[in-house]
């Protein structure tokens, strides 16, 4: 997750991971293996061994 | 989209405080955001104080070099923000952070196909510019300089080029050093100019953000005023004639 490897418990979703990472639902997107996951689908993806999530924000850029 | 011709880049801003008072200094409408990991570390939120200045989110797409990585991140910002408008940077080297031409105009064409709002930061390139045009691009954004280095508008005429060659807003991005370079800007017909470490890294940003704004405003004056002509030699501007004999 975001470049670290995490251990997580079976039947983590992605909902799970956002909550654990940002104290913001709003302004943030996620990624899973580079492919886009909509908020609308969060809590139905699971978080599979090996999976590549990135969860991004809005940073201060030109 | 603009209220004002002033677009902050929020590029270099130190802190959440400073970022606060630039905006209100620049009375910028619009300012941009890049995308990047969230940190669980971070107290407060870029966006917040965007949004408390009711200012618009322009995401965009930095530090992408592959049409694929910016049509990806733009998709991930419009998911994160909200909105279609994307300033669409696809970089082609590291040092001089100059565009990829055929990067950038596979990447605009694609998005505009995806209906995105696109705001391709470019090189000053009339023929490129046109190119970006065609595929949809709602206003063309190209550099005056290298990003970050301040050296103002280079070369003016290709600049004017640009705004000839296209019938959509010419956005000044990149190189402003200061706010007269913001003003040349507007002279020479561009319809927003873009400043972010000009007003950012300045030793008074607030200040900055004032002068930029300023800046802005007198070029567009002075544009819509329409210049004098240049001339090689004097024309005097006291009569010539009633001269009194002092010889």
């Amino acid at each position: 997750m975001n470049g670290e490897v995490n251990e997580l418990l079976p039947g983590t979703t992605v909902a799970d991971v956002v909550r654990a990472s940002s104290p913001s639902k709003t302004g943030i997107a996620v990624a899973r293996n580079s492919a886009i996951v909509p908020r609308s689908e969060w809590t139905s993806t699971p978080v599979e061994d090996g999976d590549r999530i990135e969860i991004l924000t809005a940073a201060a850029g030109g | 989209m603009l209220g004002s011709r002033l677009i902050l880049g929020t590029g270099g801003v130190s802190s959440l405080k400073v970022l606060d008072e630039i905006l209100k200094a620049s009375g910028a409408s619009v300012a941009t955001v890049a995308l990047r990991r969230v940190d669980p570390a971070a107290r407060g939120s870029l966006l917040d104080v965007l949004l408390a200045n009711g200012v618009e989110v322009l995401p965009n797409t930095a530090g992408c070099f592959t049409a694929a990585e910016a049509v990806l991140t733009a998709s991930l910002a419009r998911e994160a923000f909200g909105t279609d408008w994307v300033k669409l940077e696809v970089i082609g080297d590291e040092d001089n952070l100059l565009p990829d031409p055929v990067e950038l105009l596979r990447a605009a064409e694609e998005l505009c196909e995806d209906g995105f709002q696109v705001l391709p930061y470019t090189t000053d390139d009339p023929v490129l510019a046109r190119r970006l045009v065609q595929a949809g691009c709602a206003a063309v954004m190209p550099l005056g300089a290298p990003i970050g280095s301040g050296l103002g508008i280079r070369n003016p005429h290709a600049i004017s080029m640009v705004v000839e060659a296209v019938d959509v807003p010419v956005v000044l991005d990149a190189g402003i050093g200061t706010a007269s370079d913001a003003a040349l800007a507007m002279e020479l017909g561009c319809a927003a100019v873009l400043a972010a470490s000009a007003i950012t890294r300045a030793k008074e940003p607030a200040s900055m953000a004032r002068a930029v704004r300023l800046g802005v405003q007198a070029g567009r004056s002075a544009h819509l005023a329409g210049r004098i002509p240049r001339r090689l030699y004097a024309r005097a501007s006291s009569p010539t004639g009633g001269m009194a004999d002092l010889g």
